[in-house]
C-alpha cells in the first residue's frame, strides 16, 4: 500500500514540477518574510542580551563623588545578602596623542562589564590600556593622560567594546569639560593610584558594580527584569541615598537600542501576516487547481477498486511536503538574511560584537502550523469533494462553468459601444468568481505592501531635514545652572563677544513625563525669556506669542489634544496640569513650549538654565571650543551630534523597509505568475479552440492574459487605497518613540506602486505568451473516448 | 489537377524508441465541392489524416496540395492564415466556448475571417433563429452541433472538416445534421469532409474512403448519393 502511495506522489511530483516549484516558492517567500521581519528585534535583543551574559554587564552602577566604603558595602549586604558586586575607579580625565585632546574617562572594572577585546592583546604591564575600538589609531600608540594634575603615559595594547557603551556614538558628559566625553580608557587599578593617593584608607574605590545572580528574569528587554530592578533600586538608595545610581535603562545607550529594536518591532508588525495571507491564499488557490486537474489519476485509482483515501493520502502527502520544504527554506533565508542585515545596518549606532543568528522556534512554529494547516485544510476539503463522485465522471473532465450575462450587460448603451472582443473578456472575468476575488485580493495584497513601503521610506527621508533645516534654526546649546534673569542676561553679554553667535537666546528646560497608554513618555519643557527671539530659533506652525503653550504635534496626537485642552507632566513625582494654547509640527522628540509668565506660574520656578545658540556661518564651529572656557557653561550640546544619530537611525529603519518592498515586489511577481498559469491550465480547451479558428498568438494570448491586466489593475487601485490606509495605521500607531513620522502619502509613491506592479504584471503576461504557443491543439482537442 | 492532393504522406509519431506510425502513405485526390466521407475503425489513422489536412499538425512526411499550394511546406503563421480564412472545422465534442452566446460563438469565427458570412442568417440555416442568445449549457447536444457547424461555415471556408460530427448525438439528431452538412454541400457547393466509424452514412457521401491501419484500402464515388432521410442504421 506504501509504496503504491509514495510511486503515485513521486510520479505526481515528476509531472507537475513547476507546480510544484512555485508552491514550494511562494511558501518559502511568506515563511521567510514572517520569521524574518516578526525576529528582527527579538534577535537584536537576544544578541545584545548574549553580549551582556558575555561580558558580565552589571544590572545597577553606583557611581559616587565619595568613596564606596567597606560600611556602605556591608549594610547594603545586610539589606540584600544577594548581590555580588565589584568596587572600582572610574574618573573623568583629559588626555591627548600627537596633540589632539581627548575628553576621557577611564576606568578599571574588572570583573562586570568585561571589556571585549576586538583588536590587539591583553593587558600584562602597569602602563598598558584598552581605548573603545572606534579609535584605531591610537593602537599599539603611548597616549597621554592627565591624571590630578600629573601627566602619565599608557601604552593602547588592545581595542575594545563594552557593554556599558553600547551605543559608538553615546559616551555622557564629562564632569571636567562642558564637551562630551569621547574617549574611554580601561586600565589596571594600579595606574590609578596617583589620584587615590591622598584619600584615607582603607577604601579607594568611587564606583560600584553591582549584579544579581538570581534575577527573575534574565532578560534585559522584558518587564520583569525591569521591575525587579526598579525594586532593587530601591533597597539600594536606602544606603547610597546620595549616589548616582543607574540601572541598565538608565544606561543611555541601552535604552536607546532598546527603542531602536521596538521601532523597528512596531514598523514591521502588520507587513509578515498581510504578506503571509497573500501566500496562504495563492498556495491554497494553487493546490485546488492541481487536484482538480488530476481527477484522471483519482478517478484511475478508485476504478482499479482502491480506496479513495489512497488518493487523498497522496495529495495530503505532496501539499505536506511543498510545506515543509519552503518553510525549511523559509526559515534560512528569514532568519539569515532579514535580522542580520537590519542589525548590520544599526551597526553604525551600536556595537554589538559577534552577533549570530538565533533562530526562534515559537516564531518558527506558528509560521510553519499556519501554513500546514491552510494547505492542508484546502487540500483536504478539494480531494475529499472531488473523490466523492463516481470514478465515471472523474474520468471525464469537470463541466466547465456556464456561461451567464453579466451586469454591465444590462447597462444597455455602455455594453453596446464595446468591441466584441471586450464583451468577451469582461464576461469571462466575471465568470469565475473565485479566481477573480483571489486575484484581485492577492494583487491588492502586493500592491498594498508596495505601498506602504513606499510610504515608510517617504515617512522617514524626509524628516531629518525638515526637523534641523526647517523648523530648528539654532546650531547649539549651552548649559548653566539655574540662574536668575540678570545672572543669564550678564552670561549672554559676556558670550556675545565672541564672533559669529548672531543669536543667543536664554530658557528654562526641564524634562518631565507624560502618560500616554499607562506608559511614561519623556517630554522636555522648554519656557524662553523672550517669546519674540524664540521665533527666530524654532518655526511653530503660528507664531509663539506671550500667552502661548505649544505642545508638539505627536503628545497632540497620543493624547488627542486640541487647543485649550488640559496636559498632565509629571515632573519630580509632583504632577502639573497645564492648558494648552496650540499644536505645532515637530519630527523628533517631545517638547512642551511654554510662555514664561505661565511657567513661573504653573512650576514655580522663574530661573534660567540653557542658552540657545544660533551661529551666523554655521559652518564654522569654532565658537563653541572656546565657549568651553567660560565657567559658567557646564555642557555644550553641538546639535549636529544628535542629527546625526538620528539619521543613522532612520536610515536604518530604510534598510528593514528596502528588503519589504524587494519581496513585495518579488511576491506580485509568483503570484501573478501562479494565477495566470492556472487560468491557461483551466482553459486550455477554449484557447486550443480558438487556436483552431484560425486565431494567431497574439490574438490568443489578448484573449486570456487581457483579463489578467484588468484584474491586475482592478487588485492594484484597491491596493493603493488599501496601502495608504496600511501606511497611515502603522505609521500613527508606533509608540515607542520620540519620533513623528511623516504621514501623508506623495503622489509620486502612487505612480511607482502602480507602474512596478503594471509591469511586474506584463513581464508575467510576456513569460506566459510562452506556454500560451506551446498549447497543443490536437492534444488538448482530443475526445474523450 | 484535383483541388485537394494527398501524395505519400506520413505521419510517425515517436514515443522514446517506438515508432508508431499513424499514416503510413495515403495517396488522395478530392475535387472541389465534393461531401468526402471517410469510414474507419478508431485508430485508423483518420481524425491523424484530418487534423494535418486541417493545419492543426504536420505530416512527417509526403506533399498535401490544397488549392495549388502545398501546405506540408508552410510555417506556423502561414498554417494558423490557413486555418483561418481555409478551413472550418466540426468537432465530436462540438467545442464551443462555453461563456459566449449562440451568436457569440459565431461571431467569434466571424472576427477573423476575411469574407464571412452574415452571422444570423448562418444560424438561421441551421434552424437556431430562435437560440441566438442562449449559453452553450442552455442548448442539447444537437443545437450545440448546430452552432459548431454554423461557426465553421460563417467564415465561408474552402474547406469544411468534420471530425464524428454524429458520434455523440442520438439517431434522430445525427441524421438532422448529416442533413445540414448534405445541404450545404448542394446548395452552397461547400467541399466538406466527414469522418466517422459508421459505414450507413456512405451512402450520403460523393466520395467514399475506407482507412485501416494508416493506410486507404477502398475508395469509390456513389454516382447518386442517398438523400439522408433514407438511410437507416
Amino acid at each position: 500500500m506504501l509504496k503504491i502511495i509514495f510511486k503515485l506522489l513521486f510520479s505526481k511530483i515528476n509531472n507537475t514540477k513547476s507546480q510544484f516549484f512555485s508552491l514550494v516558492m511562494i511558501c518559502a517567500i511568506g515563511v521567510a518574510m514572517y520569521v524574518g521581519v516578526l525576529d528582527v528585534s527579538k534577535m537584536m535583543q537576544q544578541n545584545a542580551q548574549a553580549y551582556f551574559d558575555k561580558q558580565k554587564a552589571s544590572d545597577i552602577e553606583v557611581l559616587t563623588p565619595f568613596l564606596i566604603t567597606d560600611q556602605k558595602i556591608d549594610d547594603l549586604i545586610k539589606l540584600d545578602n544577594s548581590i555580588n558586586y565589584e568596587k572600582y575607579r572610574i574618573l573623568d580625565v583629559k588626555a591627548d596623542y600627537d596633540s589632539h585632546e581627548y575628553i576621557a574617562k577611564i576606568q578599571t572594572n574588572l570583573h562586570y562589564n568585561i571589556p571585549y577585546l576586538v583588536k590587539g592583546k591583553q593587558i600584562r604591564e602597569d602602563n598598558d590600556c584598552y581605548v573603545d575600538a572606534n579609535n584605531d589609531n591610537l593602537l599599539n600608540k603611548k597616549i597621554k593622560i592627565n591624571l590630578n594634575g600629573t601627566t602619565k603615559q599608557c601604552l593602547v595594547v588592545g581595542l575594545v567594546d563594552s557593554p556599558q557603551y553600547l551605543s559608538i556614538k553615546y559616551r555622557g558628559y564629562s564632569s571636567i569639560s562642558p564637551s562630551k566625553i569621547n574617549l574611554i580608557i580601561y586600565s589596571q587599578e594600579s595606574y590609578t593610584d596617583d589620584y587615590f593617593k591622598n584619600m584615607p584608607l582603607p577604601s579607594k574605590y568611587n564606583a560600584l558594580s553591582i549584579s544579581y545572580p538570581n534575577k527573575t528574569s534574565n532578560n534585559t528587554f522584558t518587564n520583569n527584569y525591569q521591575d525587579f530592578v526598579d525594586k532593587k533600586l530601591k533597597i539600594i538608595k536606602k544606603v547610597f541615598n546620595e549616589d548616582y545610581l543607574t540601572s541598565r535603562f538608565d544606561n543611555k545607550s541601552i535604552d536607546a537600542f532598546y527603542i531602536d529594536s521596538e521601532r523597528i518591532k512596531e514598523i514591521g508588525a502588520i507587513f509578515p501576516i498581510i504578506f503571509f495571507l497573500v501566500t496562504a491564499l495563492v498556495c491554497s488557490s494553487a493546490m485546488t487547481r492541481n487536484i482538480q486537474d488530476d481527477r484522471m489519476l483519482m478517478g484511475t485509482i478508485s476504478s482499479m477498486g482502491y480506496s479513495n483515501i489512497i488518493s487523498i493520502f497522496v495529495y495530503f502527502l505532496y501539499a505536506f511536503l511543498s510545506t515543509i520544504i519552503g518553510s525549511i527554506m523559509g526559515f534560512f533565508i528569514g532568519f539569515h538574511l532579514i535580522p542580520p542585515t537590519v542589525m548590520k545596518s544599526y551597526s553604525i549606532l551600536y556595537s554589538l560584537p559577534n552577533t549570530k543568528v538565533y533562530y526562534d522556534f515559537d516564531i518558527s512554529l506558528q509560521a510553519l502550523g499556519i501554513t500546514l494547516t491552510l494547505i492542508i485544510i484546502t487540500t483536504l476539503v478539494i480531494s475529499f469533494k472531488e473523490t466523492h463522485q463516481k470514478p465515471a465522471q472523474l474520468l471525464r473532465p469537470k463541466t466547465p462553468i456556464q456561461g451567464k450575462k453579466i451586469l454591465i450587460e444590462k447597462i444597455n448603451f455602455l455594453w453596446k459601444r464595446l468591441k466584441f472582443l471586450s464583451k468577451v473578456n469582461l464576461r469571462n472575468i466575471f465568470r469565475y468568481k473565485k479566481r477573480l476575488l483571489m486575484s484581485i485580493l492577492a494583487i491588492m495584497g502586493c500592491s498594498g505592501l508596495l505601498m506602504t513601503g513606499l510610504g515608510i521610506l517617504s515617512s522617514v527621508e524626509p524628516i531629518i531635514d525638515k526637523q534641523f533645516s526647517d523648523i530648528y534654526h539654532y546650531q547649539a546649546l549651552a548649559y548653566t545652572d539655574s540662574v536668575s534673569k540678570t545672572t543669564i542676561n550678564d552670561y549672554i553679554k559676556d558670550v556675545k563677544k565672541l564672533k559669529n553667535l548672531e543669536q543667543v537666546l536664554a530658557t528654562y528646560r526641564l524634562n518631565g513625563t507624560i502618560n500616554i497608554n499607562n506608559k511614561a513618555n519623556d517630554i522636555t519643557i522648554i519656557s524662553p525669556e523672550s517669546a519674540q527671539q524664540l521665533n527666530k530659533i524654532i518655526t511653530f506652525n503660528k507664531s509663539f506669542t506671550d500667552n502661548s503653550v505649544i505642545v508638539t504635534r505627536k503628545i497632540a496626537d497620543k493624547l488627542h489634544l486640541k487647543s485649550n485642552d488640559n496636559l498632565r507632566i509629571t515632573y519630580q513625582d509632583e504632577d502639573y496640569v497645564i492648558k494648552i494654547t496650540g499644536i505645532t509640527d515637530n519630527y523628533v522628540g517631545n517638547y512642551l513650549y511654554i510662555n514664561h509668565n505661565q511657567f513661573t506660574k504653573s512650576f514655580k520656578i522663574n530661573k534660567y538654565n540653557t542658552l540657545y545658540l544660533k551661529l551666523s556661518n554655521t559652518k564654522d564651529k569654532d565658537v563653541l571650543k572656546k565657549l568651553e572656557d567660560y565657567s559658567f557653561i557646564k555642557a555644550i550640546d553641538d546639535d549636529s551630534f544628535l542629527q546625526d544619530i538620528v539619521a543613522k537611525s532612520l536610515a536604518s529603519i530604510n534598510n528593514l523597509v528596502y528588503i519589504m518592498i524587494a519581496f513585495a515586489g518579488f511576491l506580485v511577481i509568483i503570484v501573478s505568475f501562479s494565477l495566470t498559469s492556472i487560468n491557461i491550465i483551466e482553459r486550455k480547451r477554449e484557447l486550443a479552440t480558438l487556436k483552431v479558428l484560425g486565431f494567431n498568438n497574439l490574438e490568443v494570448s489578448n484573449y486570456v492574459l487581457k483579463e489578467n491586466l484588468i484584474l491586475s489593475i482592478l487588485g492594484l487601485s484597491i491596493g493603493l487605497v488599501f496601502g495608504t490606509y496600511l501606511h497611515h495605521y502603522i505609521m500613527s500607531h508606533i509608540e515607542a518613540n520620540d519620533i513623528y513620522f511623516i504621514q501623508e502619502q506623495p503622489l509620486i509613491n502612487y505612480i511607482i506602486a502602480f507602474v512596478i506592479t503594471i509591469i511586474f504584471t506584463l513581464i508575467v503576461n510576456i513569460i506566459m505568451k510562452s506556454q500560451i504557443k506551446k498549447i497543443d491543439m490536437v492534444e488538448s482537442l482530443k475526445s474523450i473516448e | 489537377m484535383s483541388y485537394i492532393e494527398i501524395k505519400d504522406l506520413k505521419k510517425i509519431y515517436e514515443m522514446g524508441s517506438i515508432k508508431i506510425k499513424a499514416l503510413n502513405g495515403i495517396n488522395l485526390n478530392i475535387n472541389k465541392g465534393e461531401l468526402v466521407i471517410i469510414v474507419g475503425q478508431s485508430g485508423a489513422g483518420k481524425t491523424t489524416l484530418l487534423n494535418i489536412i486541417g493545419g492543426m499538425d504536420s505530416a512527417s512526411s509526403g506533399c498535401l496540395t490544397i488549392d495549388k499550394q502545398d501546405i506540408t511546406k508552410f510555417n506556423n503563421k502561414k498554417l494558423t492564415k490557413y486555418r483561418r480564412h481555409d478551413i472550418g472545422f466540426v468537432f465530436q465534442f462540438y467545442n464551443l466556448i462555453p461563456n459566449i452566446t449562440t451568436l457569440e460563438n459565431v461571431e467569434m469565427a466571424k472576427e477573423v475571417a476575411l469574407d464571412p458570412f452574415n452571422a444570423r442568417k448562418i444560424l438561421k440555416l441551421v434552424g437556431l433563429e430562435d437560440r441566438l442568445n442562449n449559453f452553450p449549457a442552455q442548448l442539447s447536444g444537437g443545437q450545440q452541433q448546430r452552432v459548431a457547424i454554423a461557426r465553421a461555415l460563417v467564415k465561408n471556408p474552402k474547406l469544411m472538416l468534420c471530425d464524428e460530427p454524429t458520434g455523440a448525438l442520438d439517431f434522430e439528431t445525427g441524421k438532422n445534421i448529416l442533413k445540414i452538412l448534405q445541404a450545404m454541400s448542394r446548395n452552397l457547393g461547400m467541399s466538406i469532409i466527414i469522418i466517422t466509424h459508421n459505414h450507413a452514412i456512405e451512402a450520403i457521401g460523393d466520395h467514399i474512403i475506407h482507412m485501416k491501419d494508416g493506410l486507404i484500402y477502398n475508395e469509390y464515388y456513389n454516382e447518386n448519393p442517398q438523400n439522408i432521410d433514407e438511410v437507416e442504421w
